[in-house]
């Protein structure tokens, strides 16, 4: 809670092109840090395994019950495995010292915001290709997974101001598992569309089964990635 | 002056003879028989005098025979035993010309038939000197007298022929009823003076319901029910005759192709493919079929038996004891050779296969090496099984075996089965000349884009990745029937990698910018639902061309005329006087508007009251031609009034010229383009308004990431306007305006533009935006330089990797299942992006802008 609210919203300021403004993060290094951290890292492949064998049979029944058993498994991940990389007091008199893990009141905030931009995802979905009439509901569960797979983990991670979402965006953000995740979940919801069209007449091709399991193999592949690059002080 | 020009006008050339050596190596010429059939002395007598063959353009298989058909005289035919039904499967490309050749002569159109479909030629097209059933009808000792009433393909197909005609053109897919009414009204005193052998009836009016409309258009069941009282109508006359004169007549009635479900063909779908096919007449009745009609809608379109569509030929013959003709691959339907006793009918088939064989040993030498042992050729491949079929059908005992007239049908089927497959005819040496010549080109070609262009290494790495992967994807068939997926994915991607690109430098402006570009592109892709897989699934073109929607549409394209009288106010006549500037900027927009209206008023479509009001009554094509000579003029001289006044004006632009242009073209594609897809102009001079905005924020994009994004949007706009690779969507009903007759530079041009509105508008649009670019970030860089080796070796790089990858495709796949259907209509409109889109439009508006900023 502590997290979100202690850092003022900063609207991104111009600025040159070719100095990106540094940001001032110090940063725990260790991992996988111990048993959790890999069983976690296996979780989501479980998780995918089963979620897409079930999948194609009735994918809106699916995606609304397996939502709140995902939550839970991001919660308990991000409480005990998530690092966050700490921001160096600043000037601004921001004093109090920050625990390294998100808080659970940190966990839940994180959760409910994610939750709450999930009609946000829903809309980018649509952005970029989505149905726009049909299969409401099963572009809406597939929103809100992506919001637990790809944003809940960040908004636990970084501070929710203008600069620093601004290099989230930009790739210019500290790597953390989290950041690797997301990027890897958007990237394999993206893949996860390229067999829809074609001609093979398989179950599975219908929507949205092949972006949900594109999305949770990319967030595997991003989270594994990430606990192996991160931990310094890297960018992508 | 220009070296990197001339490189290019060194590429261009060569890389097209490549296309030319390939181009004649891959489509197939197929051994033709001139001359004629044999005269048989020995032929079953014959069941029919005189023959009706009423052919309704695109007339499905389910318009007659399922219960949602309205035609219930034909049904009730069938029901009563007096007509025999048939699914007629016709071999793509399902277009009228090229099915007319094999429902008369009985050979598989090779591909190129297709394309002369289109362009219409007249003389290329004739058949003349080759067999076909109407030709034997003029052979026998007192030759028969033969008239033909309707689309007037025929008269082109068979000059001289017909005793009596009266050809219709089908130049303008928009009549309903006149189209038909031109052949009905012959039936009176054709049936009442009765002196003919062969009545040829072409009904239109089915097939322009179903471009406009689709096949469940409210047009369709009156249309349906207008047709089966012509059927009714001849039926009577063949009932009157044979009671009257003992004069027997076969009634046939066909279609030439089907229609897929938003009522196209062309291409090789279900709906496409399946024809109607009905054989009446009373003698039917004591062969009792014991059919029911109608039977449930199916989706694959098969109802009763299915036979292919040449098979309509020999059967024709042999009824009215004609011989088969030379090319024939038909082969006799079964159901009507009860007619005959068992002798009889051995003797016919005989005479089928004894006729294709002579078509087998032209095609194959190995048929004329002897045959030692026919049981283990019978186990061989397809072309050992027609020998030991044949060996076995040559036996002098084989009239008494157990079952003479399965073997023969075995024989026919197999050697038909064997003469529809082409993949023998390739020259290989030629297309791999072709392949060569382009593949060594186009990779000259990638690396100059790759490494003389300006510096900018994420637009190069997105670039050569994604046409790696379009290239690759070519070799997929249902990826090159859903290209447009192809095209929408990857323009996403790109606006999300610049969207990336301009958070790093913290541009919110381009931000905002690249999500307006992906907003506008979601409406683009739900436009038209194009392909195979959802197409004619629901889609706002759908929704505007319905009747409800009149207003809006009607809305919107004076929307968009206002935009473009604005942009010639701004643009054009900014120098002159106002009144003046608003008097000439006015008369274009205003003649563009009243024949968009005369068009659609033409056309059937709903025009708002309160619209049609203002525009004059449209009285016929005449005026509708004139409407379109009056636009075209109008643009003319919008064009001459520029150029001089950019060569007259004081100030110095570079890009003034260039400005104008764009939007004196925006004039010309607007009128090339149906009423539907004018709207999709404002969506595309939102892009453009957008992009220039864009490119006007120089720390945010590139000239090459210009130039990506005009490749990007050249193609989003072609699919978003309805197009795919398949022929059954090229729009023709643009491509006569202001013109009264076939001439083919004219034709070729106005279809070509209409089709190709969208990229010509984003090569144009991609130009202003470089210049803009140009201006803003005060560049060092010459114009040359910018337009010549960012702009065209970028895109011509794109031209020529993918013209090689679907050489390539065609060359790996050329024995593929789809590749007459799928991947030579891919190669057909590459040729076009490369030679007409690339290879003239990119080119010489590159060229031009150069030419121009040198002398201004």
């Amino acid at each position: 809670m502590a997290r979100i609210k202690s850092t003022p919203r900063q609207i991104a300021t111009p600025s040159t092109p070719t100095s990106p403004t540094p940001v001032p993060y110090k940063q725990k290094t260790h991992y996988p840090e111990n048993v959790i951290t890999s069983s976690a890292l296996l979780a989501f492949p479980i998780v995918t395994v089963v979620l897409s064998s079930l999948l194609p049979s009735d994918p809106v029944k699916i995606l609304g019950y397996s939502l709140p058993p995902v939550a839970l498994i991001q919660a308990v991940n991000i409480l005990f495995t998530n690092p966050v990389p700490e921001p160096v007091a600043k000037s601004s008199g921001n004093k109090k010292k920050k625990k390294a893990k998100s808080t659970v009141s940190t966990t839940i905030l994180g959760l409910v915001l994610s939750m709450l931009l999930t009609p946000f995802i829903h809309l980018i979905y649509v952005l970029f290709g989505a149905p726009v009439t049909v299969s409401l509901a099963a572009t809406f569960l597939l929103s809100a997974h992506t919001a637990l797979l790809a944003l809940f983990p960040i908004l636990c991670t970084y501070p929710l101001d203008g600069v620093t979402w601004t290099n989230i965006v930009a790739l210019k953000a500290p790597v953390t598992p989290a950041y690797t995740a997301a990027l890897g979940t958007i990237a394999g919801a993206w893949l996860g569309a390229v067999p829809i069209p074609l001609d093979w007449d398989r179950e599975w091709q219908t929507w949205p089964v092949t972006v949900v399991f594109g999305a949770y193999v990319g967030n595997a592949l991003g989270r594994l990635f990430g606990a192996v690059l991160g931990g310094k002080e890297k960018k992508l | 002056m220009i070296p990197h020009a001339l490189i290019i006008a060194f590429l261009l050339p060569l890389e097209s003879l490549g296309l030319l050596f390939f181009a004649r190596g891959f489509f197939p010429y197929k051994p033709v028989f001139h001359g004629y059939a044999p005269i048989e002395s020995d032929a079953p007598a014959a069941v029919y005098d005189k023959v009706i063959f009423m052919v309704v353009d695109a007339l499905r298989s389910d318009f007659v025979f399922s219960n949602e058909s309205s035609m219930w005289f034909t049904q009730s035919l069938i029901s009563s035993g007096n007509a025999l039904p048939f699914t007629a499967r016709a071999a793509p490309p399902t277009v009228t010309l090229p099915r007319i050749k094999g429902v008369t002569t009985g050979s598989v159109s090779n591909f190129l038939d297709a394309v002369l479909n289109i362009a219409e030629s007249d003389s290329s097209s004739s058949l003349v000197g080759q067999d076909s059933w109407l030709i034997e009808f003029k052979r026998r000792p007192v030759p028969g007298k033969l008239v033909m009433f309707g689309d007037d393909t025929w008269l082109k197909l068979f000059p001289g022929i017909f005793d009596r005609y009266d050809g219709t053109s089908s130049f303008f897919v928009s009549d309903f009823t006149e189209v038909d009414n031109n052949v009905t009204r012959h039936l009176d005193t054709e049936l009442k003076t009765s002196d003919w052998d062969v009545m040829i009836l072409h009904y239109l009016g089915v097939d322009h319901i179903g471009h406009k409309g689709g096949p469940y258009s409210p047009f369709m069941p009156d249309k349906q029910k207008e047709m089966d009282q012509i059927v009714e109508m001849l039926y009577e006359y063949a009932e009157k005759l044979q009671e009257t004169e003992g004069k027997s007549t076969l009634l046939v009635l066909c279609g030439d192709h089907g229609m897929n479900e938003i009522g196209n063909h062309g291409g090789s779908s279900a709906g496409e493919t399946a024809a109607a096919l009905l054989f009446a007449s009373p003698l039917f009745s004591k062969l009792g079929s014991g059919l029911r009609a109608p039977l449930n809608a199916t989706d694959n379109y098969e109802y009763y038996n299915v036979i292919e569509q040449v098979d309509i030929v020999p059967s024709i013959s042999g009824l009215v004891g004609n011989p088969f003709p030379m090319n024939n691959i038909g082969v006799f339907v079964p159901e009507l050779l009860r007619f005959w006793s068992r002798s009889d009918q051995i003797k016919l088939l005989r005479q089928n296969a004894e006729q294709m064989y002579r078509i087998l040993k032209e095609a194959f030498t190995s048929m004329d090496m002897p045959v030692t042992d026919a049981q283990t050729l019978l186990a061989g491949n397809d072309i050992d099984k027609i020998r030991g079929l044949w060996d076995q059908i040559g036996q002098p005992y084989f009239d008494e075996t157990d079952d003479p007239v399965e073997t023969l049908y075995a024989f026919l089927r197999l050697s038909q089965k064997v003469l529809s497959r082409t993949s023998s005819n390739y020259d290989i040496s030629s297309m791999v000349i072709g392949l060569c010549l382009v593949s060594w080109l186009s990779s000259l070609a990638f690396r100059r884009a790759l490494f003389s262009t300006s510096a900018d290494f994420v637009t190069k790495a997105v670039f050569a990745v994604g046409t790696t992967i379009y290239a690759i994807s070519i070799f997929g068939s249902s990826l090159v029937e859903e290209e447009h997926y192809f095209w929408y994915w990857s323009a996403s991607a790109w606006l999300m990698v610049q969207f990336i690109l301009s958070a790093r430098v913290k541009s919110t402006a381009a931000g905002l910018i690249l999500i307006s570009l992906l907003g506008v592109l979601s409406i683009l892709r739900h436009y038209h639902h194009t392909g195979q897989k959802y197409a004619g699934s629901y889609d706002i073109a759908q929704f505007l061309s319905s009747d409800i929607a009149a207003g809006l549409l009607w809305g919107l394209i004076l929307l968009e005329h206002l935009l473009i009288f604005k942009n010639l106010h701004f643009y054009v006549f900014a120098d002159v006087s106002p009144l003046i500037a608003f008097v000439c900027s006015f008369a274009p927009v205003i003649s563009l508007f009243s024949f968009k209206m005369s068009m659609a008023l033409e056309a059937g479509e709903k025009v708002p009251p309160v619209l049609a009001a203002i525009t004059p009554t449209s009285t016929g094509a005449d005026q509708l031609l004139n409407r379109a000579k009056t636009s075209f003029l109008s643009i003319v001289i919008c064009m001459v009034f520029h150029i001089l006044s950019t060569v007259w004006s004081t100030k110095r632009d570079q890009f003034k010229l260039i400005r104008g242009t764009f939007h004196i073209a925006v004039l010309l594609l607007v009128v090339q383009t149906s009423s539907v897809n004018i709207p999709i102009f404002l969506l595309y001079e939102a892009i453009h308004s957008l992009s220039r905005r864009l490119a006007a924020d120089y720390r945010a994009t590139t000239p090459l990431a210009i130039v990506l994004s005009t490749l990007i949007w050249q193609r989003v706009s072609f699919f978003a306007a309805g197009n795919s690779n398949s022929l059954a969507t090229v729009d023709l009903s643009n491509a006569y305006n202001g013109v009264s007759g076939y001439s083919m530079i004219p034709v070729g041009i106005l279809a070509f533009v209409s089709n190709f509105a969208g990229p010509i508008f984003f090569t144009l649009s991609g130009t202003l935006q470089l210049s803009t670019w140009k201006t803003s970030s005060k560049s060092m860089r010459s114009v040359e330089d910018i337009f010549t080796v960012d702009f065209l070796s970028l895109i011509h790089a794109f031209h020529a990797v993918s013209l090689l990858a679907v050489m390539g495709a065609c060359m790996v796949l050329r024995s593929h299942l789809f590749i007459w259907t799928v991947f030579s209509p891919k190669l057909l409109y590459t040729v076009g992006w490369f030679l007409l889109q690339q290879g003239a439009v990119d080119t010489i508006v590159g060229l031009f802008i150069v030419v121009v900023s040198d002398l201004l």
